[in-house]
């Protein structure tokens, strides 16, 4: 189940071997899985995330191919906007100001779209 | 607070994916034990990510799971740390969350030194019920001949009562 989100950030030959990285690094915090207030399962996306944006470090990132699946997939029918301050979010760890920056706005227009984008999401799991 | 509110600004969203800073995080963990239709939410959105991951899953390719057990096979047995800076406090403090459970095995356990008294004792209990019955065997024999002894004295001395 991991390896296909771990998919959505990395290219294609560089998934296994993250995926081998991360489940070395999170074996010895199991405990802390267990007394997360999350399942154990977005525990582990959540910090199995963290490892990866680790991984690819700050800077300009390259395009995957994959960036548009998993997650990102939900939001194919929002505005591009929407979809675009998600994926450098989320899939990149990019910062919102660096968004903001980029978009002449300010943080606030930014923690707006993140939140509409994230509504989506909740909405189409559902 | 309108927890409703609160919970269609998408915040469980953010705090289930990773994406609430850490004070959003601190302050949805606080609202969580005080708000039971807020822990249904993160319940249901939870349940319902693990149904897409499984919905969307791909096997790692041939030989990838050997490769983790392999690396978790090379990991030391015990963590270097509890705490997130593997400090001696934070792991005291973790370790004090721990709650103390009651041994209940069917043996009792002792100090080792009380092996070494008990065999002693069993050997003095031994030796000196040795000399009982050395002594009380001694004693009849001594008694028997006390008795032939009388006996004697009584034959050999009737005809000296006579006189």
């Amino acid at each position: 189940m991991l390896f296909s989100y771990v998919r959505q950030f990395l290219p294609e030959a560089e998934a296994p071997g993250l995926l081998v990285k991360i489940f070395s690094r999170l074996a010895g915090r199991l405990q802390e899985a267990c007394n997360s207030t999350l399942s154990i399962y977005c525990w582990l996306q959540v910090e199995a995330r963290k490892i990866i944006l680790e991984h690819i470090g700050p800077g300009p990132k390259e395009a995957t191919g994959q960036e548009t699946d998993y997650y990102s997939s939900l939001l194919q029918d929002a505005p591009p906007e929407q979809q675009w301050v998600f994926r450098e979010l989320f899939i990149y760890g990019h910062q919102k100001e660096d968004l903001a920056r980029q978009l002449g706005k300010d943080s606030g227009y930014i923690d707006g779209l993140l939140k509409e984008s994230l509504v989506t999401i909740g909405k189409r799991l559902t | 607070m309108n927890i409703y509110h609160y919970i269609d600004s998408g915040i469980v969203e953010s705090y289930v994916l990773g994406l609430a800073s850490p004070a959003e995080a601190a302050e949805f963990e606080k609202f969580l034990p005080l708000h039971p239709v807020l822990q249904d939410r993160l319940h249901d959105l939870e349940l319902r990510l693990e149904e897409f991951a499984l919905r969307h899953q791909v096997p790692p390719p041939a030989g990838t799971w050997e490769l983790i057990e392999d690396r978790i096979r090379q990991l030391p047995v015990i963590s270097p740390g509890y705490g997130q800076n593997g400090n001696r406090h934070a792991r005291k403090k973790k370790l004090q969350e721990f709650i103390p459970v009651q041994d209940i095995a069917p043996y009792i356990k002792v100090h080792k030194y009380y092996r070494a008294a008990f065999i002693l004792f069993a050997l003095l209990w031994k030796i000196f019920l040795a000399f009982a019955i050395y002594y009380y065997l001694q004693y009849r024999q001594a008694e028997k001949d006390v008795h032939s002894l009388q006996h004697q004295l009584e034959k050999t001395g009737a005809p000296v009562h006579a006189q």
